[in-house]
């Protein structure tokens, strides 16, 4: 396992990607993404 | 790119004795010598050659690396070769198209190497068979939230995998 920490931004990116693709994001997901 | 001196002297005085070693392993010659060259060109990018004391050891750890890596590579292959074999007779991927695959399934076997086997498969589940979180944790047999940690630890996992990787290329 990767013992690095991630940085803030690439946490919030992933946590992003996780959310998105669980295959029930809803457009109201989408659209706080967007924003 | 020209040898330093040491590494020419190491060339001429273990080649042989090198690529017995790899025949032996492999039992094909042509094998052995590629990856004897192969074990060589990862020489040139070592620091601190020329204070060897144990040569042979030095070179038997590097060619045991590149010999795993060889390994890895066909088994990577062999698996690729085997979905293949299940497809219908008229999916015939052209040469350009295997390179690529083949070089996908390379870098993400190294980029998820040293991730918990679930968190892999939770992965793996998501990103080739587009399954949902649900889906996923039914067939696990774990909870959704189970499944949001892996992908989290997954997705993790590969970024900062990334980031070593770059690092290397840049380092060489």
């Amino acid at each position: 396992m990767n013992a690095r920490q991630l940085d803030p931004i690439a946490e919030a990116a992933i946590d992003w990607l996780v959310r998105l693709d669980s295959g029930n994001a809803s457009v109201a997901d989408r659209a706080a993404f967007a924003r | 790119m020209s040898a330093s001196p040491t590494v020419t002297a190491l060339y001429l005085d273990h080649h042989r004795w090198l690529h017995a070693w790899l025949r032996r392993k492999l039992g094909c010659p042509h094998q052995a010598a590629d990856l004897t060259q192969d074990t060589f060109v990862r020489l040139l990018g070592c620091r601190d050659i020329g204070l060897l004391h144990e040569p042979r050891a030095y070179l038997m750890t590097l060619a045991q690396r590149v010999l795993f890596s060889f390994w890895r590579r066909r088994d990577l292959e062999n698996a690729w070769l085997e979905a293949l074999a299940q497809q219908p007779e008229s999916y015939a991927p052209s040469a350009e198209d295997y390179a690529l695959v083949r070089e996908a399934i390379e870098t993400l076997d190294r980029l998820l190497d040293g991730l918990p086997r679930r968190a892999r498969q939770v992965f793996l589940m998501n990103r080739l068979e587009e399954m949902t979180h649900g889906e996923i944790a039914q067939a696990v047999g774990v909870s959704l939230a189970t499944v949001e940690r892996d992908m989290k630890l997954a997705l993790s996992h590969c970024w900062l995998a990334s980031l070593d990787a770059g690092s290397t290329e840049l380092r060489r």
